[in-house]
């Protein structure tokens, strides 16, 4: 799988939070330390529990941790593109 | 690498060997017709992956991960892909056994497909019903 529209802080916000390991965070949201390397690359994008779990280990808002890039997105762009069509 | 990942890793070299052992004189003599030893197949098969996984968890040296929502969604669409490949064999099997005028095996194998796809569907209803 390629690389996801979702981009995110974590890295960063586990460097804050006292070099928290992978492994560390991987326990607190129930994921294995692969999942959380995974996101951390943006080879995957978790579920909205999982993502919203992750900011409550930062005690962050959600979107200081996750950001979404639409131009990232080709079935969004996509979906845009025709609905341009559709409306003329 | 996650255990999961080390296991599929595992299955994949066993089921290969597996293969090739059991399907490969198959294949050779061009004949479904070979007494093959299913059943001895299967029981080396298990053995040997039981063994493999010790051997692993003895080097690993730390015990498996829970498997998390990844894993799942990595498994459900290798299962996806393992479903067309089983429902394409299946298919090959049944026009295999018309060809060969054994409408036992023919009507098995069509019974099993249609089996399986009630299975799917019955299990799709129930969850858009129930919700995922």
């Amino acid at each position: 799988m390629g690389k996801t529209p979702i981009s995110n802080r974590i890295r960063v916000l586990r460097a804050e939070h006292g070099d928290m390991s992978q492994g560390d965070l991987a326990v607190r949201i129930g994921m294995t330390r692969q999942t959380v390397a995974a996101i951390e690359k943006g080879k995957y994008a978790p579920s909205l529990e999982a993502a919203f779990r992750i900011a409550a280990v930062f005690g962050a808002p959600f979107d200081d941790v996750f950001q979404y890039q639409s131009g990232a997105d080709a079935a969004f762009l996509k979906l845009q593109k025709s609905a341009v069509k559709k409306d003329g | 690498m996650s255990f999961k990942e080390i296991n599929s890793w595992l299955v994949l070299a066993v089921i290969a060997w597996l293969f090739f052992d059991f399907g490969w004189p198959l294949l050779e003599a061009r004949s479904f017709d070979g007494d093959q030893n299913m059943i001895g197949s299967v029981i080396a098969f298990i053995i040997i992956l039981v063994i493999a996984h010790i051997v692993v968890g003895v080097i690993r040296r730390q015990p498996a991960e829970e498997e998390d929502e990844r894993d799942r969604q990595i498994e459900l669409r290798a299962e996806e892909i393992g479903g067309f490949a089983l429902g394409a064999v299946v298919l090959g099997g049944m026009f295999l056994s018309l060809h060969r005028e054994d409408f036992a095996a023919a009507n098995f194998l069509f019974l099993a497909l249609v089996f399986s796809e009630i299975a799917k569907r019955v299990w799709q209803v129930f969850l858009y019903r129930r919700g995922v």
